[in-house]
């Protein structure tokens, strides 16, 4: 707030005194309840092992209390998340980077946002990668969660030979480190390991938005049927393509509702009833959301560069709410010559590091961590 | 959309239908636009649900795994355009059931790349190709100058040339709204134009030309048309397998390159873009790979379109 003279109007409030911090803490009564009210903890029996599983392998506590404590400025309601209960919900262990730098659990809701072209289908399919592969598989380790992913591929363009070509790689690259087993028989292991992969994804093409919304119920009745195939294990994340490549055509159905009698579902309402069944499936079983979104108006390309992106936020309020965490992707620069860098940074958490990386036959692999000195 | 009653559900007993009616469900949109929380209880409401999901299940696509989806992709044909650099740089050429984008400045051989295909198409793959043109800038003489070569002249044509040349029809559209009846038309071959058998190619030359001046100014209405064009497009390559294959300008980007015309939206729409540039001295044109959904971009070739 900028200062004013006495003579501009600035009027001076009186503010009653406040007790010094020793006196409050006193008053207060019951100190452990006041400890209690600050931080917010239930009483929570853990075991080492769990502890030990809540940090990465290379995360360090100052990373890991950052992911934790930016919690505490989200909206919890909205999330469905109890400060006490992110404590207690086993961390997701098949994120890769730079998807790993804001701990991730199931129940978030990650977009990623950015323009066209800046690799936003590859970190899905990245992710996707992770879960479906088997931990190990006839003593070779593939490093997978070996669960369930769905896929909304609502911008009709997602394309099975690259997730393939990305599963094979990184295959090949686990029977590498396995020098015990003959080449003819990893090979046959391969196959049958990819194959198995593939079926713990499943994909659907939606045109609009009443289709997404009527699978998306249709999946809340009937999400037993596929826990049962495969033999009880659950969903652990669910992709969406383009969550706003309906924006325009649901946008045209909410004006042309105030010509036409019948009750037609415009931008909002089509997003709360969307954010409504996906909160309907969470209530069943936690599973982590990762949603593209392509920004449709363009950034300014010289501010964007110097401090943080600029973009025009469309997407309406009831999915700007339901959405925990946002990661910003900007495509390399064209006139650059040699190979070509992505760039990530995270807008919520609000992160100060970017991240670079290169997409590779094999899928993302993570370069450098450069500070923004701007910032 | 028809009421819930005339579908013909078994489980539609009166205690169900009052249930529906006490909550103002008609059709099926009204049952999948209200968040339902009473009722959740009663078996028989439980059942209809149920057999209702199966039937949205059915009408809007099942869900896939990625092992069928994966056999239907190798088993997928691909189309020649006719030049091989092109198609080796495509991996095949033109993929079923994608949208192929070509940009390029005027003259840089957009339309004479799209007339290649199509003759390509219709004359060695024998497949109906639908050509529409939105620039006026179709040729039947060139077209049937490309299927014969240095052989061609105008009293003797083969009859396996004029079989093909009844393969390719042609549409003529002056605006967007043409375009989206023509589009329409082709999506849905039970409606009344007469719609060619074994589609395998819709060519729209040049999109720019009808959607870039409804673009702009204070209303959005003209971006709305434009995202139809996209998702009638969208349909008729996935839902029918069919190549489509469009055209596209370029404007001038902030530094001082060339950008493909019709905004930041548009760029979500095909699948493989191509960037055309012409080298008028010796007649030849470079093809960048700009964008791909499973292939490395920036990769180019160089060809030389035949003048007969």
């Amino acid at each position: 707030m900028p200062r004013r003279k006495k003579s501009e109007g600035w009027i001076r409030k009186r503010r009653a005194p406040v007790a010094p911090r020793w006196r409050r803490r006193s008053q207060a009564g019951d100190s452990s309840s006041s400890r209690k009210r600050e931080l917010d903890v239930e009483s929570v029996t853990v075991t080492p092992d769990q502890v030990c599983g809540w940090c990465a392998t290379d995360e360090t506590a100052v990373d890991a209390f950052q992911g934790w404590a930016s919690k505490r400025s989200e909206s919890r309601r909205e999330c469905g998340i109890g400060r006490a209960g992110d404590l207690r919900r086993p961390p997701v262990v098949s994120i890769a980077p730079p998807l790993d730098r804001a701990a991730l659990r199931p129940g978030h809701v990650l977009e990623i946002a950015g323009p066209s072209g800046s690799g936003k289908t590859e970190l899905l399919i990245q992710a996707a990668v992770s879960c479906i592969l088997p931990a190990s598989f006839n003593g070779v380790s593939y490093g997978g969660s070996e669960a369930v992913v769905l896929m909304f591929d609502l911008d009709g363009r997602f394309d099975i030979a690259r997730l393939t070509s990305v599963l094979k790689a990184r295959i090949n690259a686990a029977h590498k480190d396995d020098t015990a087993s003959n080449s003819i028989c990893l090979e046959e292991q391969g196959e049958e390991v990819l194959r198995a992969s593939l079926r713990r994804f499943y994909c659907l093409r939606c045109f609009k938005s009443f289709e997404f919304l009527a699978s998306l119920k249709s999946l809340h009745i009937q999400s037993s049927r596929i826990s049962q195939e495969h033999h009880g294990k659950a969903v652990q994340l669910v992709l969406i393509d383009g969550i706003g490549s309906f924006y325009w055509l649901d946008w045209m159905s909410s004006c042309a509702a105030a010509y036409t009698s019948r009750r037609t579902l415009g931008v909002q309402r089509f997003s709360e009833l969307i954010v409504q069944e996906l909160r309907n499936l969470r209530n069943t079983k936690l599973f982590l959301v990762l949603a593209t979104k392509a920004l449709l108006y363009a950034p300014p390309k010289r501010k964007a560069i110097a401090s943080r992106i600029q973009y025009r936020e469309y997407m309406p309020a009831a999915w700007q709410r339901f959405v925990t965490h946002r990661l910003f992707l900007q495509p390399p620069p064209q006139a650059a010559s040699g190979a070509r860098v992505f760039t990530a940074q995270w807008d919520k958490p609000s992160l100060v590091e970017k991240d670079e990386f290169f997409i590779h036959n094999h899928g993302v692999q993570v370069v450098t961590k450069i500070v923004d000195e701007h910032l | 959309m028809a009421p819930l009653r005339t579908l013909g559900f078994a489980s539609l007993t009166p205690r169900v239908l009052e249930f529906l009616e006490r909550n103002k469900i008609v059709t099926v949109g009204d049952f999948v636009s209200q968040e339902l929380d009473s009722g959740v209880e009663d078996p028989e409401i439980q059942k209809f649900k149920s057999e209702l999901a199966t039937f949205l299940e059915e009408c809007h696509g099942k869900w896939e795994n990625g092992d069928e989806m994966l056999q239907k992709n190798l088993q997928a044909g691909s189309l020649s355009t006719g030049f091989e650099s092109l198609d080796s740089l495509l991996k095949g050429g033109l993929k079923d059931g994608t949208i192929t984008e070509l940009v390029g400045p005027s003259s840089s051989g957009k339309t004479q790349l799209c007339m290649h295909s199509a003759a390509c198409v219709a004359y060695h793959h024998k497949f109906s190709v639908a050509y529409v043109d939105a620039s006026s800038s179709f040729s039947a003489e060139r077209v049937l100058q490309m299927m014969c070569g240095r052989r061609c002249s105008s009293i003797a044509i083969e009859d396996d040339v004029k079989e093909a040349m009844r393969r390719i029809f042609c549409f003529k559209v002056y605006d967007v709204h043409g375009l989206l009846e023509v589009l329409h038309s082709l999506y849905d071959p039970a409606s009344s134009f007469p719609g060619p058998v074994h589609l395998r190619l819709v060519i729209v030359d040049c999109l720019a030309s009808v959607l870039s001046p409804i673009l702009g100014g204070n209303n959005a209405q003209g971006h709305t048309l434009m995202m139809s064009v996209a998702q009638i497009l969208k349909s008729i390559a996935i839902n029918r397998n069919i190549c489509v294959l469009i055209t596209n300008n370029t404007v001038a980007a902030e530094d001082e390159e060339l950008k493909p015309a019709l905004g930041e939206s548009w760029k979500s729409v095909p699948h493989v873009r191509l960037m055309l540039a012409k080298d008028h001295d010796n007649n030849s044109c470079t093809v960048t790979l700009l964008k791909h959904t499973s292939l490395a971009c920036d990769a180019e070739v160089t060809f030389c379109f035949d003048r007969g």
